[in-house]
């Protein structure tokens, strides 16, 4: 239930990215919620339906995009890989971490998206940190959102192992 | 503090996973870049589903939007004005759909003053509903699909010149490629010298004419038209003017650097044409 409402959380956020766009606002200066929202991901769950999710957040992206398929799965897979690793390090519940990691993330998808696909990508590396920054921004907002769907879900759960992070 | 944090598999098992799927993505990447109707497929089913949408979103842009910019700053209005603000605010309201209509009603007669021109080889108007999710490819999306006769590789054009190239299609909407994405190749002429290239984009509104032999006369203002010879666009359709001559030593060609004659965040209306085969 919990990934059935985050893909439709990120379909929400694909409309209304490509909505600010149609208003006018430069491609660059709209923030990559999606992203934000892989990066929560990879802090919540640790299992193989979380990195099955990012694939297929991705290939959503992907489709949405209608050129080519698996650029954006591929970047979201190495962000929630990478973030798998950093995420017993790093705390998360500090509201200036939330906006680091959403920033970065933002910043190492566009990266790698344009390492597998370098005829798509079209922004420079100073337009891509302005889009991470305000990813970044962005980021707390999107954690609370999903945050609480997550802790609905951990309280429902029965059968899965909940770690407690105490800091 | 504390958070609560799932762990149904060890981080091991999740990276391995995560290779896995990255090296499947790759695999994606590569397959779909040569066989391009994959992309198409899922895309047509997105197109469906987020077209409600973002017409809606489209709609509000449009009507709510502007009414809100109006009234927000009456806030702190005198009481006793309040009744005569709304009124003046009311009637200028009206004058100001009145213009938008009259605005409209001039870009509708220029639309269809081009449909009329190709009458053989315009499919459908249709309006601009979405831009690019990602922002990383240039494209819109339009409020018309294969149930119009909207074909993939179709071109998209308005009376100011070319837009570009319909990349994806579902029944009722479409994702067109605009010609300053670097995936956008259009066969261009320049209309003076009557000196054929191909026209590729260059990502942020700018795009280049490769393929221009150096011994061809190239001026900064020259124009740029479709030459007809790709099947995509009708001949003679403005492209846009030359903004920049390079010459390279030790190459064969010059590279043109051309400003679309669109300025695409303005596109509300479009035609989708087909070329002479």
């Amino acid at each position: 239930m919990r990934y059935l409402i985050l893909g439709l959380i990120a379909l929400s956020f694909l409309v209304l990215q490509g909505g600010l766009v149609l208003f006018g606002m430069p491609v660059w200066l709209v923030p990559q919620c999606v992203i934000v929202s892989v990066v929560f991901l990879s802090f919540y769950e640790c299992s193989v339906f979380a990195a099955v999710a990012a694939f297929a957040l991705g290939l959503l992206v992907d489709i949405a995009s209608g050129v080519s398929i698996g650029p954006w799965a591929g970047s979201y897979v190495f962000v929630f890989g990478l973030f798998t690793l950093l995420s017993q390090r790093l705390f998360i519940e500090s509201l200036a971490v939330r906006v680091f990691v959403g920033g970065v993330g933002s910043i190492v998808a566009g990266l790698f998206f344009s390492l597998l696909a370098v005829k798509s990508a079209s922004l420079s590396i100073i337009q891509l940190i302005v889009q991470g920054g305000l990813s970044a921004l962005f980021a707390p907002l999107i954690f609370s959102l999903l945050h609480r769907i997550w802790q609905g879900g951990a309280i429902e759960g029965s059968r899965s192992r909940w770690s407690l992070s105490s800091m | 503090m504390s958070r609560i944090r799932r762990e149904i598999h060890t981080v091991p098992q999740v990276v391995g996973v995560c290779v896995g799927l990255l090296f499947s993505a790759i695999f994606l990447t590569a397959y779909s870049s040569r066989h391009p109707h994959v992309a198409n497929i899922g895309s047509r089913l997105l197109l469906e589903v987020t077209t409600p949408f973002s017409k809606t979103l489209h709609y509000v842009q449009d009507g709510v939007g502007s009414l809100l910019d109006r009234y927000l700053f009456l806030v702190d209005a005198d009481r006793k004005n309040v009744e005569l603000e709304a009124r003046v605010q009311s009637l200028r309201l009206e004058l100001e759909l009145m213009r938008e209509f009259e605005f409209e009603n001039t870009r509708l007669r220029d639309v269809l003053a081009l449909a009329n021109k190709h009458v053989g080889e315009t499919v459908a108007a249709a309006s601009v509903i979405g831009g690019d999710p990602t922002g990383w490819v240039h494209s819109i999306s339009i409020d018309k699909g294969s149930l119009a006769g909207v074909e993939i590789g179709m071109g998209v054009v308005n009376p100011e010149g070319i837009i570009g190239q319909i990349a994806a299609v579902s029944p009722h909407a479409a994702r067109v490629i605009l010609i300053d994405d670097p995936l956008s190749n259009v066969d261009v002429m320049l209309q003076q010298p009557r000196v054929r290239g191909l026209l590729e984009g260059a990502g942020q509104g700018r795009t280049i004419v490769q393929f221009v032999g150096k011994g061809q006369s190239v001026r900064i203002g020259d124009t740029i038209i479709t030459s007809g010879m790709d099947s995509v666009f009708p001949k003679g359709l403005l492209v846009g003017r030359v903004e920049k001559v390079s010459h390279r030593v030790g190459e064969m060609f010059q590279e043109v650097e051309v400003a679309p004659a669109v300025s695409f965040p303005r596109v509300e209306e479009v035609l989708v044409v087909r070329g002479s085969k």
